[in-house]
């Protein structure tokens, strides 16, 4: 009993006066993550970086929907994290003071130029790391089998004529009458609606109104402009056509996951889903696929908008790496050579192209080997002439806005409100949390 | 004595003070100070009085929402988990066959976390809903509502059943037997003996369920993170969304836990005293 | 009589199914493919739902489930045995040394039984965070102080009924109050020491929002595992979930079966006396 209560008397005197080592001398790198879905590969990253260069390496990911707060509370912390992101120019000027200028990095010396960074003063503080699109990838071997049906009711007959909403409709309708002719449980995944699992719909599925509305004056960097949603009846087109659709009843969507979703379309039980090139490691990724990878591809979101078929896919840089300037010059430096390292060296371009598949804007990554197919995708939609939506929803004013939207949302899949409620209560929180963030700039 | 004790202070009392202090005391007068202030992080505080607890006040769609189903939830459960817990109690002291193996059965869920708890719980009522009305829990917060009591009686029967069971058990043979001379029926014999007698043993019931309705996060969280459209949050989940789900509110959160504070201390002081008024000595 | 006693004995094991229906219905989605859990979670395995042990395999990995164990074990035992310490040996002073500021002490600590934890969350994480505390090791000096309260009314009320003449028989041969106390008091103590440390220990271990909030994501502990799977990191998988949920339990079914009685009645008398 003597013996024990020393020990725990050590113990309460050492763990009060344990500090966490720091080297000094060779800094140390703290990596806040955005994208949940390269948590691992991020982990793998960062072990293996810490493996070959000594230099203690830390990746923590917030989890999604919840990187601003994340942000918040770990920079309060002693031990800040040194790299971190920012997903749009309102968040760039709430964190301006404290990012370090990137200008003369050699980082920013493999850019092509500088149209993915974030700047001010033509000084660079941000560097995307990755160019992404969405639209509704499909798959063309169950999209050509319709083509080819005997007795189909539509004219269409080539993936090119899915540029107008009304097409898409039509086709969507039609295949899904026919769901067992085609070998499927219906023509969309299941449209995941479970808080938090909900952004595909709560922001993504929005860009598109929210260019329209927009259109003219985007200044992204401004103040957040007030929202009618003129758009709104487009949004409900699309959203509907997902939810009646779609493999599962739309009373049910509220436990869905966007990993179902994308299982459901890699074991071919549904023909479309709307998610970006991120998913690729999903769909390719998931036990029993059967769906080829040549035969995945993007078509451009269509919500019946005139002028709509000359327009392509979302794309954009939506994310900005910045260096934390109020870290350690040491962790400062450690944590760009780390970012250089990953972009620049042959292990650290085989992570980013082989896992975590990140289209970056970097010279030195031209000679890197994707195996995704949406990439491909992308640049034939590009080839076609069609212009891309850029990448409006960073004017969403906040966190809090996307989830009482996506749960609105889910309400209404369920039939336990009307969209006229949806769309107010969409306007009343935008012009609420407008209000907050304005305030605060 | 007490004069050669008095020296040892740092030695019996002061390491469990210091942790005291850095684990409990310390934040709870820094959070009440925080409550009246406004900040981004700690060290700009500002003082903005009771602004925060006007929003507090004012907060409609989160923490009187919040309050609402929080007192619903734990009234009723409060009167389902005793009465059931109670019931169980009288079978099992009437000396069945397998009393032992019941008693494990009934106690287990109560050793099982909030979060493990509520995603068991989550399944089931799922598969319950999908395969009889076609929905799910996110339907409508009636089934939010129903699935939160039938998750807080699974977990709690069991312990309230045994100390049900030790104050049932406690009571002397004598009397028992002088009712049954008396010519007193069951229903009788449960009024005016078992009840009064086991007064004690409600009162600590009474008030485990009312504090732990009242509190109730883990399950909350697991369950229906206040789905749908934030209609089942509970009290202290929503302290925990203002906290950490929005920016610039932390004062507003530190303002609701005062509030929600002041609430648990007084009820729980209330119920106590009330039930310990109407126990027999 | 005895037909009404056979009427029991049929409720009772209808009662038992219903209690262990949900824990069979984890078990058995736990080998099944997350498609087809959240809709079917009845529907038995057959050849398109059957895994086998994968979602233990992969949950495993993706959650750290076993060093998460780990965390747990050495949170839980570490915590319990330093407020089993420091407690008895404050509880002890303040119950025998009896003055207004010990009276004062004695108010201060029981203070915390009562204040919900929301009320410290925020402001106690900045505090560890300052102190660096957010560590599996750090993380105890908080459960020593927040296990404080309710340990310390509790050895106090105990400590009441001690006879005192033991003690002073103690100091007379010699022995200082120190040596005294873990000679002659803290032997006496071993059933309410059984208490305290099941009350705390069950407590500690299914502790969520503390360590959520103090170690974050990088030190799981069992429960932050758990929600680990469903919390918005990448995919949640269904099958992943469940399985884990049976890996948890089976250290807490283990506990229950070879400790029962020290449980049971452990936390009888902790609500009595609570």
């Amino acid at each position: 009993m003597k013996k024990f209560s020393i020990l725990l008397v050590i113990m309460l005197l050492f763990s009060m006066f344990t500090t966490a080592v720091t080297a000094e001398e060779t800094g140390s790198i703290y990596f806040l993550n955005y994208k949940p879905e390269v948590t691992e590969a991020f982990e793998k990253i960062a072990k293996a970086y810490q493996d070959e260069t000594g230099v203690p390496t830390r990746v923590v990911t917030a989890a999604s929907g919840t990187y601003a707060q994340t942000l918040t509370k770990e920079m309060d912390k002693e031990e800040a994290p040194t790299i971190f992101v920012v997903d749009s120019p309102l968040m760039f000027s709430q964190w301006q003071s404290y990012t370090a200028d990137l200008t003369d990095s050699k980082l920013a010396s493999f850019l092509a130029d500088d149209t993915y960074t974030m700047k001010a003063d033509d000084k660079i503080y941000g560097i995307s790391y990755a160019l992404e699109a969405w639209g509704i990838i499909v798959n063309k071997d169950i999209l050509n089998k319709y083509f080819e049906m005997e007795g189909k009711a539509t004219e269409v007959s080539s993936i090119d004529d899915l540029y107008t909403f009304a097409n898409l409709k039509a086709v969507v309708e039609d295949m899904q009458a026919n769901k067992d002719k085609l070998g499927i449980e219906g023509v969309f995944a299941s449209t995941s609606m479970k808080p938090g699992d909900d952004w595909r719909f709560q922001t993504h599925l929005m860009n598109t109104p929210l260019y329209w509305e927009f259109d003219k004056d985007i200044d992204l960097a401004g103040e957040i402009p007030s929202f009618e949603f003129k758009y709104a009846e487009n949004f409900k087109n699309i959203f509907d056509l997902y939810l009646n659709n779609s493999i599962i009843d739309r009373k049910l969507v509220g436990q869905k996951t966007v990993s179902d979703s994308m299982a459901e379309f890699s074991l071919g039980k549904c023909a479309m889903v709307q998610n970006g090139d991120w998913s690729w490691g999903q769909i390719t990724g998931t036990e029993g696929t059967v769906v080829k990878p040549e035969d995945i591809g993007f078509i451009p979101i269509t919500i019946g908008v005139e002028g709509e078929e000359e327009m392509g896919l979302s794309v954009g840089a939506s994310q900005y790496m910045c260096i934390n300037k109020n870290a350690t010059e040491a962790n400062q430096k450690a944590s760009l050579e780390f970012l250089e390292w990953l972009f620049s060296s042959d292990m650290g371009k085989e992570f980013v192209a082989k896992d975590l598949q990140f289209v970056t804007p970097f010279t030195t990554m031209a000679d890197a080997e994707y195996t995704n197919y949406l990439f491909a995708s992308e640049n034939e939609i590009t080839a076609k002439g069609k212009k891309g939506y850029p990448w409006v929803v960073s004017l969403i004013p906040s966190d809090q806005w996307k989830s009482n939207y996506g749960a609105n949302l889910l309400a209404y899949a369920q039939e336990q409100i009307d969209w006229e409620e949806v769309v107010q209560l969409a306007v009343e929180d935008w012009a609420i949390e407008a209000e907050i963030v304005n305030a605060t700039k | 004595m007490q004069k050669t004790y008095k020296k040892y202070f740092a030695v019996f009392v002061l390491p469990i003070l210091t942790v005291y202090f850095i684990a409990f005391l310390f934040p709870l007068i820094s959070g009440v100070y925080l409550s009246f202030t406004k900040f981004k992080t700690v060290s700009d505080a500002e003082f903005v009085g009771l602004s925060n607890y006007a929003f507090v006040f004012s907060d409609v769609r989160g923490f009187l929402s919040a309050l609402k189903f929080t007192a619903k939830f734990t009234a009723v459960s409060m009167v389902t988990t005793n009465l059931f817990a109670f019931i169980l109690a009288l079978l099992l002291t009437k000396g069945v066959r397998g009393t032992n193996t019941f008693r494990t059965i009934f106690f287990m869920p109560n050793l099982i976390g909030g979060i493990v708890l509520g995603y068991i719980w989550q399944i089931v009522i799922n598969g319950v809903l999908i395969k009889t009305v076609g929905v799910d829990i996110t339907y409508s917060a009636k089934y939010g509502f129903w699935g939160m009591v039938i998750l807080y009686n699974w977990q709690m029967i069991g312990y309230l059943m045994i100390i049900y069971i030790a104050g049932l058990q406690a009571i002397p043979s004598e009397l028992m037997e002088a009712a049954e001379v008396d010519g007193a029926n069951k229903w009788q014999v449960l009024k005016n003996i078992k009840l009064p007698l086991v007064m004690p043993a409600i009162t600590i019931c009474l008030f485990l369920t009312l504090s732990g309705g009242f509190k109730m996060f883990d399950q909350n969280f697991a369950l229906t993170n206040g789905a749908p459209r934030n209609q089942t949050t509970m009290l202290a989940l929503d302290i925990y969304n203002t906290y950490y789900k929005r920016i610039g509110f932390a004062g507003v959160g530190q303002a609701k836990a005062v509030v929600f504070t002041l609430m648990v201390v007084a009820i729980t002081f209330l119920q106590v005293k009330l039930t310990r008024s109407k126990e027999v000595d | 009589m005895a037909k009404s006693s056979k009427l029991i004995y049929v409720v009772l094991i209808l009662l038992s199914i219903a209690f262990l229906f949900p824990i069979f219905l984890v078990l058995l989605n736990s080998f099944k493919s997350t498609l087809y859990i959240s809709t079917e979670p009845f529907s038995l395995l057959n050849e398109s739902n059957f895994v086998e042990l994968k979602n233990y395999v992969v949950g495993a990995q993706k959650t750290g489930i076993y060093s998460a164990f780990g965390y747990s074990v050495f949170i839980t035992v570490f915590s319990v045995a330093g407020i089993l310490l420091l407690c008895s040996m404050a509880a002890w002073y303040i119950t025998r040394v009896k003055s207004k500021f010990t009276n004062f002490l004695y108010y201060l600590f029981i203070i915390s039984m009562v204040v919900p934890f929301q009320m410290v969350m925020f402001t106690m994480s900045k505090t560890a965070d300052a102190l660096k505390l957010t560590s599996p090791v750090g993380i105890l000096v908080l459960y020593w102080g927040f296990g404080a309260g309710l340990s310390i009314f509790m050895y106090s009320g105990f400590v009441k009924s001690v006879p005192i003449s033991l003690e002073d028989a103690a100091l007379i041969d010699g022995c200082n109050p120190v040596t005294m106390f873990f000679r002659v008091v803290f032997p006496v103590l071993k059933p309410i020491n059984i208490t305290i440390a099941i009350l705390n220990g069950m407590w500690i271990w299914n502790d969520f929002l503390l360590p959520y909030i103090i170690l974050g994501s990088e030190y799981r502990t069992l429960p932050i595992a758990i929600q680990y799977l469903t919390g918005g990191y990448g995919s949640v998988d269904y099958g992943h979930l469940m399985a884990m949920i049976i890996i948890a339990l089976i250290p807490i079914v283990i506990f229950y079966f070879t400790c029962q009685k020290y449980i049971i009645e452990g936390i009888t008398s902790g609500a009595v006396k609570g």
